[in-house]
């Protein structure tokens, strides 16, 4: 019997067999995971399959995590076993860290295993990698590492079995969750605010944090597959770490006579009790705004009905949260509600707060030297003046929001389907601000009338957005990205139909392709060419589309972060370039008088020539 | 030696335990009784270092019990409700408590098989009947061959034969090791065998603790019948009186010869003293206590 | 050797003592032999040996046993007894003649019978 300090040999080899079938089925469903989609998997590189492994990797140890830890520390949780337990010769510290190696044990010792049995399999299979197994333990390691001591610091709250892994649950998700809620609350009480990913703190979410970040990306200079996400690992390893130590701390604190308390640290009782009403009065007030379709209006009623419904949604959450701490269905008492009044009162601050713009984001413009381009839909604004024309168009969005919203909410306006001459529609202005720090974006959404009359009004929202958007530069930026020049043009093709709806291609290349770009270019600024991006167009629209293909003038600077393939995600950084030519398509409608001209010109259309058809349907 | 200074426990408002102290000294079985709820559970978990007190000083050997490895694989416990784990058998738990307690002594447990020969040591201690299961605590409690022992109400559920054993094998320990024992009973006529001093406790306080002889001579039975003077003594501090015909039985506080002493001022026809059980000690040291205890007789 | 009446009131070392003192009084264990230990009678009587140390340490006053350091008790033989004890046991016997004559039994009777002691009864 070995007398080491901080850890119980005898203890451990208990632990481990007393609770065999918990490392027992997680090393059975590896071993028969692993080998089976290694080798059933022919269309991806072992190495690649390795790391795609990694997320499941993430996901069993995060279930993993939980049943360890319940196992491990169900001890704690009934008055009986804690007795018995505290009255061993052993310092709480060896109990701790026991336990605690117990349970990375349990996860650790197996995936060295499959490991080791991914060997053969890769030798069998033929394309052996030993760095991706590496990888692969490593970050499951790291990870489980993590779930585990958080689980773990779970665990330290509560003095009864089921809750631990309800807290576990939730505080995994609470982060995700409430940014999603708060969001769409902001949506739903800010004039014209939509959420970017700005800010966000998914991070907090772990697992959802790592199936945005764990993936592959392949290197095309030297043919490899490297595994990305790895530094998010080393993070969630420190973090784990300080859990781990936490979780020591307040163990040495734990009263052995909380088994049975709902929370079990008395510092924490008032922060459960927050949080739950908290949470209810968000989660609940979605709901409630969501069923009865609350949204913003011109009378701003939204503001204290919203702020009923949230105290009392908290008022219903908080008090349930009582009822769990105390184990009883008396908690209604003169300091009970008195504490709560409390909540109530932060939460009309917190409306009011937001009735009045105090956090400044209805409201806000951003600085124009903090911008670097401004975009509405696809177009983009980057010069000084651009920016400034869209800033001041912002701020009469903003200056005349009551007139805006009230006629938004008045008309029945819910079609996009429209008649040519009494059309009556809302646009949705959707305009974007990107930073040049972080290249974070700042999101606004409003609704315009358009109708025949604001056609007219030069001075209107739509008029004014259609004049902004129809400059014939940003008409080009929307088609070729930059104005097209001879040796930008690789080739043009039309599509045209036989009266069986046969189809066939004409495709120019060369000084015809050329004429017939810059048809395509002039029909585009004189607005012969496109929908109608604000006001519906008055010509018809052939079945035929003409294709141009070019090769663009710089890389594409799309603020994407990744794109998704079959193969996993697959990061694309600014600096990825490539020499692509891009296709860009049209329609050709009864307007496009250069285009047709030009066509007719080189002999493409015209008598005896294939013709243009009108769409049938 | 097992000191406890002034403990107070308080569980979410409700004290527990207000200022208790007691002594239990070497080579000593001190029995700790009490009514339900006085806190005797309360006050044996804190002696075995399971729960902190909130104030005060609990010290076995002049060392504090608290988080003390090495002294508590000394202490040998066995509480009122037992925990095993979920299919151990008692060999299991043999090999477990091995690896922990420094001075296990396999041995003795292959010895005390002979004294426990109902038990199936490979059986699960979770399907053995409760006085079954309190024998392997018993037994593996023995096994660590502890200086103290700590029982909470050790005996309910016990055969009168195993009962016998169980305290045969702890007065062998007392006798030949000098280990110390506390035990915490409801059953009065058993500790008064064993016990050689004895603490009362109320209201999570030990209201008086003394060694039994001296309880045996502080309280004294007498029934007399009266002569000429009908009444009794002034100076004779009466807990109880109560009269079957002409025969008057009174619970006095002093030694027999104090009392009858006191008594022969009065000159009874008859005066005889006798001896009290520690169940009737009790009832009456504690009848000023809130304990609704009339002529109950146990 | 020696068993404890439980329904008896008296207290347990009492029972114990008057056990030991039969034991010597009748020659049970002769003079100078070696009675049980302290030990031996604490394990098989269950009983808290402190009591049992009780018994042996008043017997021992009274002159029925002796104790040699290291090695036990033994029976003591009667030239240690005391005389305390004596008047003890004299009021008890004078107590118990009253009552016998009380209740009819002549002196004669009282006479032969100690001469001729029944024991056993």
């Amino acid at each position: 019997m070995s007398k080491t300090s901080f850890f119980n040999r005898t203890l451990f080899i208990k632990n481990l067999k007393r609770f065999w079938p918990i490392w027992g089925s997680y090393l059975a469903i590896w071993f028969v995971l692993m080998p089976m989609v290694l080798l059933t998997e022919s269309y991806n590189s072992f190495d690649e399959t390795v790391y795609s492994m990694t997320m499941a990797g993430a996901v069993i140890g995060f279930a993993y995590a939980a049943i360890c830890a319940m196992a491990l520390y169900s001890y704690m949780y009934s008055s009986k076993s804690a007795g018995m337990f505290h009255a061993l010769p052993m310092t709480r510290e060896t109990m701790f860290i026991t336990n605690y190696l117990s349970g990375l044990a349990y996860m650790f010792i197996p995936n060295l295993l499959i490991a080791l049995v991914c060997i053969p399999v890769g030798g069998l299979r033929g394309d052996l990698d030993m760095i991706s197994i590496v990888i692969w333990t490593c970050v499951v390691c790291g990870t489980e590492f993590f779930f585990f001591s958080f689980a773990t610091f779970c665990a330290q709250f509560t003095g009864t079995l089921v809750v631990m892994p309800v807290f576990y649950l939730i505080w995994n998700f609470v982060a995700y969750v409430l940014e999603m809620v708060i969001k769409t609350m902001g949506e739903i009480f800010i004039y014209g605010f939509r959420s970017s990913s700005a800010g966000s703190i998914s991070f907090l979410s772990p697992i959802i944090y790592m199936m945005e970040n764990y993936g592959t990306r392949y290197i095309h200079e030297t043919l490899q597959t490297v595994f990305v996400g790895a530094e998010i690992t080393i993070w969630y390893v420190i973090a784990g770490a300080v859990f781990a130590i936490l979780s020591l701390l307040l163990y040495r604190k734990r009263k052995v006579e909380s088994a049975g308390d709902v929370v079990s640290v008395r510092g924490a009782r008032p922060v459960f009790r927050w949080c739950v009403g908290i949470c209810a009065a968000l989660l609940l007030s979605l709901l409630v705004s969501a069923i009865f379709n609350i949204e913003i209006d011109e009378t701003a009623f939204i503001y204290p009905i919203m702020t009923l419904v949230m105290i009392a949604t908290g008022f219903i959450g908080w008090f349930a949260a009582e009822m769990l701490l105390k184990k009883s269905f008396r908690v209604f008492s003169k300091k009970s509600i008195g504490t709560f009044g409390i909540f109530a009162v932060v939460v009309v601050l917190c409306m009011a707060a937001t009735a009045f713009d105090l956090f400044n984001i209805e409201n806000r413009i951003p600085d124009i030297e903090d911008v670097e381009f401004i975009a509405i839909d696809s177009t983009e604004f980057t010069t000084e003046e651009d920016k400034a024309a869209i800033m001041a168009y912002h701020q009469s969005l903003l200056d005349g929001k009551d007139e805006l919203l009230r006629i938004v909410r008045g008309g029945d306006y819910d079609t996009y389907f429209f008649d040519k001459m009494s059309y009556n529609y809302q646009h949705n202005v959707s305009i974007r601000y990107y930073m040049k720090d972080d290249g974070d974006y700042l999101r606004r959404y409003y609704y315009i009338p358009v109708t025949p009359e604001t056609k007219s009004d030069p001075g209107s929202y739509a008029s004014r957005l259609n004049a902004l958007l129809y400059a014939p530069d940003k008409v080009i930026q929307r088609a070729f990205g930059s104005p097209l020049t001879e040796d930008m043009v690789s080739s043009v093709s039309i599509d045209f139909y036989s009266e069986d709806g046969v189809w066939n291609q004409t495709t120019v290349s060369g000084r015809d392709a050329w004429i017939l770009a810059q048809a395509v270019s002039a029909d585009l600024v004189a607005g012969n060419m496109e929908a109608g991006l604000v006001f519906p167009t008055d010509y018809e629209t052939y079945q035929n589309n003409i294709t141009v293909t070019y090769y663009p003038e710089e890389a594409e600077d799309v603020p994407v972060d990744y794109i998704y393939s079959e193969q996993g995600y697959h990061v694309i950084t600014k600096e990825y370039t490539e020499t692509v030519s891009h296709g860009r398509s049209f329609g050709i409608t009864t307007a496009s008088e250069h285009t047709i001209a030009a066509m007719t010109q080189l002999g493409i259309i015209g008598d005896g020539q294939q013709a243009l058809t009108m769409d049938q349907y | 030696m097992i000191e406890v200074k002034n403990i107070v426990k308080t569980f979410d408002g409700f004290e527990a335990l207000s200022g208790c102290s007691l002594e239990v000294k070497p080579g000593s079985v001190y029995g700790l009784v009490g009514p339900n709820g006085a806190g005797k559970s309360t006050l044996i978990r804190c002696l075995t270092g399971v729960y902190k007190p909130d104030s005060g000083q609990i010290s076995i050997d002049g060392e504090p019990i608290w988080e003390n490895a090495g002294l508590k694989s000394r202490i040998a416990y066995i509480p009122d409700d037992l925990y095993y784990f979920m299919s151990a058998s008692t060999r299991e738990m043999m090999n477990f408590y091995k690896g922990l307690y420094p001075k296990f002594d396999a041995s003795r447990y292959e010895k005390l098989k002979d004294v426990f020969t109902s038990i199936d040591e490979k059986a699960p201690i979770r399907r053995l009947s409760k006085g079954m299961q309190k024998q392997s605590a018993f037994w593996l409690a023995m096994c660590q061959c502890p200086d103290y022992v700590i029982l909470d109400e050790p005996v309910d559920g016990l055969d009168p034969v195993m009962r016998r054993q169980v305290w045969s094998i702890l007065m062998n320990e007392v006798a030949e090791r000098g280990i110390s024992v506390l035990v915490s009973s409801h059953n009065l006529r058993e500790l008064e065998d064993v016990c050689d001093h004895v603490g009362i406790m109320s209201h999570g306080k030990i209201l008086l603790q003394r060694s039994l002889s001296d309880l045996q001579d502080s309280i004294t039975k007498v029934q007399l019948v009266f002569n000429e003077i009908k009444e009794l003594p002034q100076n004779l501090e009466v807990l109880h009186r109560s009269e079957v015909g002409r025969i008057t039985t009174i619970i006095v506080r002093g030694s027999s010869g104090e009392v009858l002493n006191k008594l022969s001022t009065i000159d009874p026809l008859l005066a005889d003293a006798l001896p009290l059980t520690l169940e009737e000690i009790f009832i009456y040291e504690l009848g000023g206590e809130d304990y609704h205890v009339k002529d109950i007789i146990l | 050797m020696i068993t404890l009446n439980y329904r008896d009131s008296r207290p347990i070392y009492e029972q114990i003592k008057d056990g030991i003192k039969r034991l010597v009084v009748t020659g049970a264990v002769a003079a100078d032999e070696k009675l049980p230990s302290v030990r031996e009678l604490a394990s098989s009587l269950a009983i808290n040996p402190n009591t049992i140390q009780r018994a042996y340490r008043e017997l021992e006053q009274e002159g029925y046993v002796y104790t040699v350091a290291g090695k036990g008790s033994f029976a003591g033989s009667n030239h240690q007894i005391d005389t305390r004890r004596i008047d003890e046991l004299l009021a008890a016997f004078d107590k118990s003649v009253a009552e016998l004559r009380f209740l009819g039994i002549s002196t004669e009777e009282l006479c032969s019978r100690i001469h001729d002691p029944k024991e056993g009864e």
